[in-house]
């Protein structure tokens, strides 16, 4: 084999294993917030943060995630935590509150 | 050399690819409720699109409050004949089916009893005399259809409400998309799931079923593929007065919040409108009565007591 084959090989690893690293940094569960289709927020659940969205104020903390504050009529979007298992969701204000978890898990639940 | 070099290559590129196939997916709001769709296959983007259309299409068609849908012109004709959209004449004769399946434990002319709870605003508690009078509307024998003509007249004093199977109906329309395009995944309007196909490399999908004492625990884990999974119970929306929890799912029969011995039913089926229609009658029905009624019918469900007791009828072993 000539040097530019193994150099071609080496890149060739090396640009496959880059690919990786997006995964690889992956730590923990993330929170995602949108509102009427959009992304507003996205973040892991242990850094802790105040989210003001339209209508409604979410809470990040100590890895718990609440909706702390809404102007919506009936205010049900402030009663619970957020969970893998259970988003947020504030119809009014059409805002939604998801943990993407880290480890594989269901594709829906059925409430 | 070089040629082998070249092959070696590619194939470490392709192994290397980060993960599985992602699907597309999207959340938006309609029908009342937060929607989920995630969708595999090389058409999905398209596929997200009609579904949208679609459900914003039915938003309207099937919503007895907005002015510009057929139901509530039906609602307010006076018992005349009124022609319907086929979107709403196809879930009102879905509904009066389901009705006369369930000896009217499910029944679409329960609007008579939401009027008279003020369409549960949560503000009104109305006696027992107003409940019984509304009880007394509610009577889907009394629902004419012409087919033929898409057009329903309803009896003296009578008020459609499609909330019971509104869901279920828009996510068969869903599945149907889903289809059309080539494309498999997970249909969520607001809990009401429907189990598109199966994964791309094949297995089933996980669906969970909320437990119904608490939200953050699942009573039981199901690996689904084309069906659709539908759960009704007195915890997804209630209001307190005096004390006293009245929750959503009415019986037809007294005007008032059934008063169950079941926490929640949970019904498999390939139609997700039957499955909606289904999953509130056996609620209505109570434990014996439903579970009497499923497995002479033969539907799939997991039903679950006020006591905690979980029964499974007719599921798949996996």
């Amino acid at each position: 084999m000539k040097r530019l084959d193994f150099l071609i090989i080496a890149v060739v690893v090396l640009l496959s294993l880059a690919a990786l690293i997006p995964a690889l940094n992956r730590k923990g569960d993330i929170v995602r917030i949108e509102q009427d289709g959009k992304i507003i927020y996205e973040g892991g659940i242990h850094e802790d943060a105040i989210i003001e969205a339209s209508g409604n104020t979410i809470t990040i903390s100590g890895g718990r995630v609440s909706i702390t504050a809404a102007d919506c009529p009936d205010g049900l979007c402030m009663s619970g935590e957020c969970t893998s298992l259970h988003p947020l969701i504030c119809v009014p204000n059409k805002l939604s509150v998801t943990i993407v978890s880290s480890k594989e898990g269901l594709d829906g639940i059925s409430s | 050399m070089k040629k082998h070099c070249c092959v070696l290559c590619l194939l470490l590129l392709c192994s290397c690819a980060p993960g599985a196939e992602n699907p597309t997916t999207k959340t938006l709001f309609a029908m009342d409720t937060s929607v989920t769709l995630s969708c595999y296959g090389a058409n999905s983007a398209a596929c997200i699109q009609d579904c949208e259309e679609k459900l914003f299409e039915l938003d309207t068609a099937l919503n007895l409050y907005d002015e510009n849908s057929s139901i509530y012109r039906l609602n307010n004709s006076g018992g005349d004949w009124c022609a319907l959209d086929d979107a709403a004449f196809s879930a009102l004769a879905y509904a009066v089916e389901y009705a006369s399946l369930t000896s009217g434990a499910f029944d679409p002319s329960i609007g008579s009893i939401l009027l008279a709870w003020d369409d549960f605003s949560g503000n009104v508690v109305p006696s027992d005399a107003d409940q019984r009078s509304a009880a007394l509307l509610c009577d889907y024998t009394k629902i004419e259809l012409d087919r033929d003509n898409n057009s329903v007249r309803l009896g003296e004093g009578q008020r459609i409400a499609l909330g019971g199977i509104g869901k279920g109906f828009a996510a068969d329309c869903l599945n149907a998309i889903y289809q059309s395009h080539g494309c498999t995944g997970v249909i969520n309007l607001g809990g009401n799931i429907y189990a598109v196909g199966a994964k791309p490399e094949g297995s089933k999908w996980r669906i969970g079923i909320q437990s119904p004492f608490d939200r953050n625990e699942l009573i039981c884990e199901l690996s689904l593929s084309s069906v659709s999974i539908v759960t009704s119970g007195a915890y997804e929306r209630g209001f307190y007065q005096d004390g006293v929890y009245y929750h959503h799912i009415f019986d037809p029969a007294t005007g008032a919040p059934a008063n169950s011995d079941l926490a929640s039913v949970s019904i498999i089926h390939e139609s997700s409108c039957f499955a909606d229609a289904i999953s509130t009658a056996v609620f209505v029905m109570g434990y014996d009565k439903g579970l009497s009624f499923l497995t002479d019918n033969g539907i799939s469900a997991v039903l679950v007591k006020t006591d905690g007791t979980i029964t499974e009828v007719l599921l798949e072993t996996p």
